[in-house]
């Protein structure tokens, strides 16, 4: 078994994603990021609106004197938006050296996810995109979808519409 | 240093000849203990039958002997002798250790008196015949040839990190120091200010087993050694090795830095070739462009130092061991073309055979025109050439008094600015809050408004934490005038004026780039060479002053030059030539002198290195845009060119306007803001049904509706129910259509967060008062927008 080198590079995986989770909710789905990338958890506060934006940039806050975007997570995964409730609130992560602020409907707990939790995020052909998902935790009988934190706020498509708009194209 | 005390007591049987020498450079002459410690130890080896070699027998006892009159002799002749000392233990372990040797030279083991003699004198003495090789000069070429490491592999990185620090601070006032040196050959002060960071930076790097940059330091500060006791002056060969000198040391800086992060400290390129110049200041004399002598130095004729190549044992035993001391500085003088105030740059060809007999050496009289310190060099009349002259401005003495400070890092400064910065926007929070606004609780509005003194006291105090004088800014363009002019081969007097003025630390690094530039033009382009000068009835000497004053909120640095100003027909023809204006325009004279400023456009016939490319002046503006500043220019054209840079007194506050669109607010930075109103319909118009004009006193003028490119809803629509705020982009206005006008606020500026790149048409966001964050607007950034977005 251990010779399989696939075998291996599966389990190194495995190894490399246990750890301790921060789970949130968008609507029923339960998702969890690594609780080490995540900085503080706090309530919704009034969002500058950043004009000429990408859709799921919600737009700027102050963070005790840092302005730092805020990225609505439903849009970017491609999830319908709901009316704002009270649970709402904004992660704020550190992902790449960058600080990001992450909607979500609302935070669950910190779970502590084993490599024998993790597995491989199964295929579900063209319709439902899991780039953004580095395997799926099923403890307590129930299923964590892991985000792959560094993708799902992956600013390269900012940072290449700024270059195709510097280069004179439009972006719309 | 208590650590050399301790190697120097009791301890000194153990010290190997290389421990003595490395000792030797740090002491100095009032270290009696030490010194004599030594001496018992020079004397025990040269005594010692263990020690095979006569020759280096010899040497050690010559070096004690020299130890000795250093101990004894008042302290004008000690350093020389401690010098010779240093120089002797050099030999004698350089002799020892054969790895030094190349195989073809054969290992001397006698000396004659007149070999020890010229290992005594050192630098200045004739190269000893081959056998008597190596000479300290001939040791360390081979010792330090190019791609050997400058540190030690185990030094303690973090001192080796402070000592960098310190060190660029030393050499920053050295540079500083040596430049004003130029004016003023005789003053004290620079020349103790140069010794002390060469001193220094000498005894650390020791201290650090930095042996290359150490001994580098310890050239330079010999070289300078007589000056400093008044037995020689300061010349423009010693100028330039010393300036060398100093940029060496900073290249040596630059490569430990580099090895702190990781790389392979390789000593610098040029490094041999300094040092050997700096041990032989004749050719460095040569090398550098000679000067002629001003004033004939009596020592000068005796004794007269033999050709370089004949290396005759029969001169050098002419002066005695004992001489050789003092004999070490005659022929430094003789050799140094001593200029003082330098010779005009015409006098210096006529004057060479001068040189040449009053030295006994050939002076090579280089092409190139004489190192032509900036601010001294006057026209001379030929009747008064090779006299010092008089500095055409008495330079303020340099500032000695010495301010207590300690060092804080930036990393933990800035973020004591910003926590302030937080709280002043918390305490405004406070301070707004309806309940205490509308409250009766006077006693409550009364603490609030106390404490909000103090903050802002604070805020004031934390913001000019950050500032810096401009002085070290300044200087560094001392040197730009002074390298171009030489280049150019103009006389440019370079005066300053205001360097104390503060300015925020980050601008100062920020504006040092442009100015460069634009100094650089003034000299090349701007003051004319000195014939053409003179034919117009101006003195030889051109001059540029760079003058730093605080101005309506604004600090100013302002360029001037005497030179030929701009001609607005060559620019305006030359600009149409190009394509870069239409030719049938009538420009004001501040438009046509902002063609200046775009990319391509150079009046420069010739490109050189130094400037003509038409790159430059366009950075410069676009760099100075950066710092949200502007800048303006007056000329006339025969009498020179003023540019006025204005700048906000510190980058982080910015002046704003802020502006309703809708629900959204935006701040429009002062700096580019004419003026604002509300139209009438008669002023507005539009063009294809699409781009809308204002007509403003006759001037067109293109309106952008922000809510439209920005996507806002519920904004004013109508235009005459709104406000049009017209702002500068550069050369060309535009206006902005926005709702209402809510105030001038400063703000501090922030970036919108790594994540989000660039936005185009906001440059950045600030905090406001109620703690939300505002965007600023970039009124370039907005007309680009508005072409892209094809609304215009």
């Amino acid at each position: 078994m251990a010779s399989d080198p696939k075998a291996t590079a599966l389990a190194q995986r495995k190894l490399e994603n246990a750890g301790k989770y921060l789970t949130f909710f968008l609507e029923s789905e339960e998702y969890g990021i690594p609780i080490l990338k995540v900085q503080q958890i706090i309530g919704v506060t009034s969002i500058t609106v950043v004009p000429r934006t990408p859709h799921y940039v919600l737009g700027v806050i102050n963070l005790r004197g840092k302005i730092i975007p805020v990225i609505d997570i439903r849009r970017k995964l491609d999830m319908p938006s709901v009316e704002p409730s009270e649970a709402n609130c904004i992660i704020v992560v550190k992902s790449n050296g960058i600080e990001m602020g992450m909607y979500v409907d609302r935070v669950n707990e910190v779970l502590l996810v084993t490599s024998d939790d993790i597995e491989d995020t199964p295929f579900f052909g063209g319709q439902v995109s899991t780039d953004y998902l580095v395997g799926i935790a099923k403890t307590q009988g129930r299923v964590r979808l892991l985000l792959d934190i560094d993708k799902a706020l992956s600013t390269s498509e900012l940072l290449q519409m700024a270059a195709a708009f510097s280069a004179g194209g439009d972006p719309d | 240093m208590t650590e050399n005390e301790g190697k120097g007591g009791p301890t000194t049987e153990s010290l190997t000849l290389d421990d003595i020498a490395a000792l030797l450079v740090q002491l100095e002459p009032n270290d009696i203990n030490d010194l004599a410690a030594i001496r018992g130890r020079l004397e025990g080896l040269a005594d010692d039958p263990a020690v095979g070699n006569p020759a280096i027998r010899k040497l050690l006892r010559e070096a004690a002997k020299k130890i000795a009159v250093t101990i004894d002799a008042p302290i004008e002749d000690a350093a020389p002798a401690l010098a010779s000392a240093c120089r002797l233990v050099t030999a004698a372990s350089s002799i020892q250790r054969p790895s030094d040797h190349g195989p073809g030279l054969p290992r001397p083991s006698e000396m004659s008196d007149g070999e020890i003699a010229a290992v005594a004198a050192g630098p200045v003495a004739p190269p000893p015949p081959v056998h008597a090789e190596p000479t300290e000069a001939g040791a360390e070429r081979r010792k330090y040839s190019a791609g050997v490491v400058l540190c030690p592999p185990d030094v303690d990185t973090t001192v080796l990190g402070e000592f960098v620090t310190e060190c660029l601070d030393y050499i920053a006032s050295a540079e500083g120091a040596l430049l004003a040196l130029e004016n003023d050959p005789y003053d004290k002060e620079s020349i103790d200010t140069v010794f002390r960071a060469f001193h220094t930076i000498k005894g650390v790097g020791a201290m650090l087993e930095l042996t290359a940059i150490s001994l580098l330091a310890h050239q330079a500060e010999s070289l300078l050694s007589p000056v400093r006791d008044g037995s020689a002056k300061f010349t423009g060969t010693s100028a330039n090795l010393s300036l060398r000198s100093v940029d060496m040391i900073k290249a040596c800086m630059d490569k430990v830095q580099e090895a702190l992060n990781g790389g392979s400290p390789i000593i610098p390129e040029g490094y041999d070739d300094l040092l050997h110049e700096l041990t032989n200041p004749e050719a460095a004399a040569k090398h550098g462009g000679a000067l002629a002598p001003t004033e004939p130095i009596p020592v000068i004729s005796s004794p007269p130092p033999p050709p370089p190549k004949a290396a005759a044992p029969v001169a050098a035993p002419a002066a005695a061991p004992r001489a050789a001391a003092p004999a070490a500085v005659a022929p430094v003088q003789a050799a140094r073309p001593v200029a003082g105030p330098p010779a005009p740059v015409a006098a210096a060809p006529a004057a060479a055979p001068a040189a040449k007999t009053a030295s006994g050496h050939i002076v090579v009289a280089a092409p190139v025109p004489a190192p032509v310190p900036a601010a001294a060099a006057e026209p001379a009349q030929p009747a008064e050439a090779g006299e010092p002259k008089k500095r055409p401005e008495q330079r303020k003495p340099a500032e000695s008094a010495v301010e207590s400070s300690i060092r804080v890092r930036t990393d933990r400064l800035d973020r004591l600015i910003d926590l302030v910065g937080e709280l002043v926007i918390a305490h405004s929070m406070v301070a707004q809050d309806d309940h205490l606004i509308h409250g009766a609780n006077h006693d409550l509005v009364r603490k609030v408004t106390h404490s909000g003194k103090i903050v802002r006291e604070l805020q004031d105090l934390s913001m000019s934490l950050r500032m810096v004088p401009l002085k070290s800014t300044f200087q560094n363009m001392q040197r730009v005038v002074r390298d171009v002019a030489r280049k150019c081969g103009k006389i440019v007097d370079f005066v300053t004026d205001g360097e104390d003025t503060e300015i925020d630390r980050n601008m100062a690094n920020l504006i040092s780039d442009p100015l460069v530039h634009m100094v650089r033009n003034s000299v090349d382009h701007g003051i004319e060479v000195p014939e053409v000068r003179e034919k117009n009835g101006k003195s030889r000497a051109g001059r540029v002053t760079l003058a730093a004053f605080h101005a309506g909120g604004n600090v100013i640095v302002q360029l001037t030059d005497d030179g030929g100003g701009l001609d607005r027909e060559r620019i305006f023809s030359r600009a149409a030539e190009k394509g870069l204006v239409d030719p049938n325009k009538v420009l004001s004279d501040s438009e046509v002198y902002n063609i200046i400023f775009e990319a391509g456009f150079s009046t420069k016939e010739a490109v050189t290195d130094v400037s003509g490319r038409g790159v430059g002046m366009d950075v410069v503006r676009r760099n100075i845009e950066a710092l949200k500043g502007r800048i303006e220019i007056t000329s006339q054209l025969g009498a020179g060119t003023i540019f006025s840079i204005y700048l906000p007194l510190t980058l982080a506050v910015t002046d704003g306007m802020l502006v309703r669109v809708g629900k959204e607010r935006y701040i429009v930075p002062t700096v580019s803001i004419n003026m604002s109103l509300r139209p009438e319909q008669r002023q507005l118009s539009t063009v294809s049904g699409r781009g809308e004009m204002l007509i403003l006193r006759g001037a067109l003028i293109p309106i952008f509706r922000l809510h439209r490119l920005f996507d806002i809803h519920g904004a004013v629509e109508n235009p005459t129910d709104a406000l049009i705020v017209i702002v500068t982009d550069g050369a060309q206005r535009c206006g902005l259509l926005v709702d209402e006008l809510l105030g001038q606020r400063q703000v501090v500026a922030k970036a919108l967060g790594a994540g989000l790149g660039r936005v185009e048409g906001v440059s950045g966001g600030a905090i406001l008062g109620d703690g939300r964050v505002g965007l600023i607007l970039d009124p370039s950034g907005i007309v680009n927008l508005a072409r892209h977005s094809g609304l215009l």
